[in-house]
């Protein structure tokens, strides 16, 4: 027994004195990568495309030990819309987040481009060393006479019922980003100003919080006439005369993302609960010869009124 | 085509029952001048019978062991005389009894062994290798509870935890419980409680399994090769029998760890025996340890249930089982902020087990198993995800020995399952998928066990119809051989040969190293049914009584695994794709087994790989060495201690190849991002071409065992990971940060039994 104890022993010492931790090399050899982001917005005419390379973290571990701005210079990057080639400039702007990388962000852009609905918009990156970078996006087809349903309420409150429903059209594997906003002047002022609409409040803890809609694949919002009044009636709190606000109108507004944009939004979500731990998830890209994402989307509106009666039982005028 | 399909169908349904009423009748021809002896062997205090214990007859240098159920059968001896038997099992004293064999008659006997403490003294084991030495089993462990309970404990005792220290089983880490065997995914792993599937048998993220090791009667474990028998997975079968209860006293049994508190009650009922188990959980602050000083406020219970009634005056050798075992997990939040979490295992099943004037074995179940796994996101961010599995099962089961010993079994399993799942894959594609099947089976096989040094066991299983709809899944053979040869006394050689189907699988995803639980689906019909050959070899050398080398060497080749669609973009793409794989290894294990010492050590080398779209890597189990030493020595006067060292090469990771700045966006109505809304994401290497730092750990536990009458205590204190090796579990890539496995971690568990 005895001569058990101090086999026991000398192992344990030597396992204790063994190494307690081997360290790790994450990192396969490195290969350079690019990547492009570029969103074509219907909302503007001035596109944004910016170019990068892949790099490798200064400490072998930490992504953010690298301080290098990896921004891709002197490519030629060209769009072509409608028949019509529209070719970047470069150009820098003053970095407003200086705490990883200090040089100006590194840009390119088109400022006489405003893409339609239902189009294609193709792009390629000639890199300085030779590699081209391709892609192509289609603007949703969100025509607002025919998007939004004609059954939909166009006044508030609508007749008979407790609530207001917008409803557009289904687009398969799409993301709708819906934001409800009255429309408010300060009598006074010719500035038009917009007063957030939540979907509907929550309570918790005695705390109330205003649940805003998210970006959804849903095709509708709801709201209650009880959210609706509260939000009118919020409004005339930030304002110590009531009859100072003058109420235009209720908007849905709603911004429609193409397919890949659509899906490269699902992927940078995540999504998983507190608890599951996922190591290698997989990365979506459009971008033929690199990374990125080269997406669109499409911004419109859907207006309501508000009865005079109604306005009024709020103490508007 | 299908004219000869439907020929064939015919012939082989035509063949299987000649087969069966051939073999009986041959048999009973055989019958003359000979008699049976057929027991049960009990637990003398409980009643409770003991599966796989040794029966010897010395005089005529043969015997038997006893079954799952505690019951043997030693036939064709000679008549008209009378024998002495000698019953021996782990932990009980031997007892020999004299038997009078009546001629062409079963003498049906009950032997009840007195539980030795073995905390107090040694135990005997006495002619082992006479008795098995043409058993066809190989691939086949018997787990016995008193080594479970003898492992060093990280929350509780778990039968789960203690497979992985049997070669040819891997675990991925501390914190699951969940096992790979011989490099198959862990959804091709079939559970059995009571003969009844159980789906999602883990508690707490997988950290360790829904069965309270305190209800378990026995465990028999086949790491492949399996007989016909079982079906429905592709690579192992864990077959847990639970207690009947104690048929002579009521007993009560209360213990408290660091998580749960557990009691169990049982007793007699007229004509039967009764047992109820419950655990719950009160803390989960040791969980803490296992995910990386997380959080867990999980809530957890499993509870357990079985019936048992066998009256003679009703009908004579029958025993009517009704067992039932719930469990559940919950995470529930106040917050609609903060996702719900819930899952749920319900089982309830029926079973007639008779023994007829012949020496015929039948059983007869009903059962419904069902699973229930629910994330609720509520306003969070998290995804939905849904899984409802619900499995109604009806078997049957005939088992006839011939005077030769040769034994013929034969059955059915009708099994109608219906699965849901609704979740979205992290490109949020939604899968909404709702399948329903019904699968009949029916099986036979003949063991060939006349001769001393010889054994085979040769049959099939036959899918008449099966539970996916993808064509091809009905009327499917699996043949299955195992064999074994007794080269010399010491030494016996065996192999085994076996085609295996699968039609149900998991929508789990490899890259998740903890996850809540797997989702189970049919097969969906555009993949075909899953199939694997087996082919096992083998050599086992007792060099003494006392000490044994079991060497097995495997090759597996899987088809048609249903692999998650990592490319699933769109809602109308697969959620899964077929892959392939192969795997192949030798497994060492050397055990010394002399009170009060006992030694194992167990040495696996293996290859797995799997290819998916013409992609072949090495999974996430893929272990090319591993290694571990069990020794547990008993002081004598209650003492005893235990020690485990585990060694396993490092597993497959894939590597960084480097980081590119992507850009991150909530919305398109506050300030443009695009110009600095980038964060770095990792681009990756070919999958899992990387390998992580070796693993190894060293586990001691020391318990006491003492009475205050009239209750018996049993303290445990176990001290995990001693050296505090820094095992690491993964690293974050977003910021390099390595995540380790369990710390050096102390426990304490006490028991108290009335």
């Amino acid at each position: 027994m005895k001569k058990v104890g101090i086999l026991f022993f000398i192992v344990t010492a030597a396992l204790l004195n063994y190494s307690c931790e081997n360290t790790l090399n994450p990192n396969a050899p490195f290969r350079e990568r690019y990547v492009l982001t570029g969103i074509m917005r219907s909302d503007t005419s001035l596109q944004v495309v910016t170019l990068t390379r892949s790099y490798r973290p200064a400490d072998g571990f930490n992504p953010l030990t690298n301080t290098q701005d990896p921004a891709v210079i002197g490519a030629e990057v060209n769009i072509w819309y409608k028949d019509t080639l529209y070719e970047l400039r470069d150009t820098t702007l003053v970095r407003q987040d200086t705490s990883h990388y200090k040089d100006s962000v590194h840009c390119y852009y088109v400022n006489n481009l405003r893409p339609e609905e239902d189009q294609y918009v193709d792009i390629e990156a000639l890199l300085p060393n030779g590699l081209l970078l391709q892609s192509t996006t289609k603007l949703p087809d969100v025509r607002p006479y025919s998007f939004f349903s004609t059954g939909n309420d166009l006044v508030i409150p609508p007749v008979g019922k407790d609530f207001v429903m917008v409803r557009w059209d289904t687009l398969s594997n799409t993301i709708f980003s819906p934001r409800i906003n009255i429309i408010y002047y300060v009598k006074g002022s010719t500035e038009m100003k917009k007063w957030p609409v939540p979907l509907y409040y929550i309570t918790n803890n005695d705390k109330t919080t205003p649940v805003y809609p998210g970006q959804t694949k849903i095709n509708f919002v709801n709201l209650s006439m009880e959210t609706i009044t509260r939000a009118l009636n919020e409004i005339s709190q930030t304002v110590s005369d009531k009859s100072q606000i003058s109420i235009s109108e209720m908007d849905v507004e709603l911004v429609v993302y193409d397919v890949s944009l659509s899906t490269y939004y699902l992927s940078i979500q995540g999504g998983l609960d507190a608890f599951t731990v996922k190591l290698d998830v997989p990365d979506y890209s459009d971008i033929q010869g690199g990374y990125g994402i080269f997406g669109s989307y499409v911004r419109t509106v859907y207006k309501m009124k508000f009865t005079n009666d109604y306005l009024k039982s709020l103490g508007y005028q | 085509m299908m004219k000869n399909f439907y020929r064939c169908k015919s012939c082989f349904i035509f063949l299987f029952i000649q087969i069966f009423f051939f073999g009986i009748f041959s048999g009973r021809s055989l019958a003359q001048e000979k008699g049976t002896i057929r027991g049960l062997v009990v637990d003398s205090t409980s009643g409770e019978a003991l599966p796989f214990g040794n029966i010897v007859i010395p005089e005529l240098k043969t015997g038997a062991t006893t079954n799952s159920r505690g019951y043997f059968l030693i036939p064709s001896l000679p008549a008209k005389k009378t024998f002495t038997i000698l019953i021996s099992y782990v932990g009980y004293k031997t007892k020999s009894e004299n038997v009078y064999v009546s001629p062409n008659k079963i003498t049906d006997i009950k032997i009840g062994l007195v539980p030795t403490n073995i905390m107090m003294q040694p135990v005997e084991k006495i002619g082992e290798r006479s008795i098995e030495k043409n058993a066809t089993d190989l691939g086949l462990q018997h787990i016995s509870m008193r080594n479970v309970e003898m492992l060093p404990k990280g929350v509780e005792a778990d039968i789960f935890r203690s497979l992985q220290y049997i070669p040819g089983v891997q675990s991925t880490g501390d914190v699951s419980a969940r096992y790979y065997v011989r490099g198959s995914p862990s959804n091709e792993n079939l559970v059995l409680l009571n003969g009844v599937t159980i789906y999602n048998p883990f508690h707490a993220f997988g950290i360790f399994s829904v069965i309270d090791p305190d209800m378990i009667n026995s465990v028999e474990f086949y790491k492949g090769g399996f007989p016909a028998e079982y079906g429905g997975r592709l690579s192992s079968v864990l077959n847990i029998i639970t207690k009947d209860g104690n048929q002579n006293r009521f007993s009560a049994k209360a213990s408290s760890s660091f998580i749960t508190g557990k009691a169990l009650l049982e007793g007699p009922i007229p004509y039967g025996s009764f047992i109820i188990t419950g655990r719950k959980s009160y803390s989960t602050e040791i969980l803490r340890k296992f995910l990386n000083n997380q959080d867990a406020p999980i809530n957890f219970y499993d509870a357990s249930f079985k019936l048992n009634y066998s009256n003679p005056n009703f009908i004579k050798g029958s025993k009517f089982v009704i067992d039932g075992f719930s469990s559940g997990d919950q995470l529930i939040s106040g917050n609609p902020l903060v996702e719900d979490l819930k899952w749920s295992n319900n089982i309830l099943g029926f079973r007639w087990y008779q023994v007829t004037d012949s020496p015929i074995f039948f059983d007869m179940g009903l059962s419904m198993s069902n699973f229930d796994g629910e994330v609720i996101p509520k306003l969070s961010s998290a995804k939905p995800k849904t899984n409802n599995v619900t499995d109604l099962t009806f078997n049957m089961k005939f088992t006839y020995i011939y005077d030769s010993k040769d034994e013929m079994h034969v059955g059915m399993d009708v099994k109608d399952l219906d699965t849901k799942l609704l979740l979205q894959n992290s490109l949020g594609a939604t899968s909404d998928i709702g399948s329903h099947g019904t699968n009949i089976d029916v099986y036979a096989y003949y063991k060939f066990l006349r001769y001393s040094n010889f054994g085979a066991n040769a049959g099939t299983r036959i899918e008449l119809t099966g539970l996916s709809a993808a064509p091809g899944s009905s009327f499917r053979l699996s043949p299955r051989v195992s064999l074994t040869y007794n080269l010399s006394p010491l030494i016996t050689l065996k192999a085994a040969w076996g085609i295996y189907n699968q039609e149900v699988t998991t929508l789990s995803d490899e890259n998740e190293v903890i996850s809540l639980f797997e989702p189970w689906i049919i097969t969906p019909s555009y993949l075909k049914p899953s199939t694997a050959i087996h082919y096992t070899t083998g050599a086992k050398v007792d060099f003494t009584d006392f000490l044994s080398l079991d060497v097995q060497g495997y090759y597996k080749v899987m088809q048609n695994i249903p692999t998650l669609n990592d490319e699933k973009i769109l809602d109308s793409d697969p959620d899964l794709v077929s892959a392939s794989g192969v795997s192949y290894g030798w497994e060492f294990q050397l055990k010394y087994e002399k009170e009060p010492l006992n030694i194992t050590a167990s040495y696996s080398l293996s290859w797995a790989y799997k290819d998916v779209n013409g992609w072949v890597y090495y999974p996430r189990y893929d272990v090319r060495n591993s290694f571990n030493i069990m020794l547990d020595y008993n002081f004598g006067d209650g003492w005893q201690a235990s020690a485990v060292w585990v060694f396993n090469s490092g597993l497959p990771f894939t590597q960084n190849m480097g980081y590119y700045n992507k850009f991150y966006f909530n919305d398109f109505y506050s300030d443009w991002q695009i110009y600095e809304g980038y964060s770095p994401y990792a681009i990756l290497s070919d999958k899992n071409l990387g390998r992580l730092p070796d693993y190894h750990r060293l586990d001691l536990s020391l318990s006491k065992h003492f009475e205050i009458s009239p209750f018996k205590f049993s303290l445990d204190v176990s001290v995990l990971n001693v050296y505090n090796r820094k095992n690491i579990f993964y690293f974050k890539r977003d910021t390099g940060e390595r995540v380790n496995m369990l710390p050096f971690l102390p426990t304490a568990t006490l028991k108290i039994e009335l």
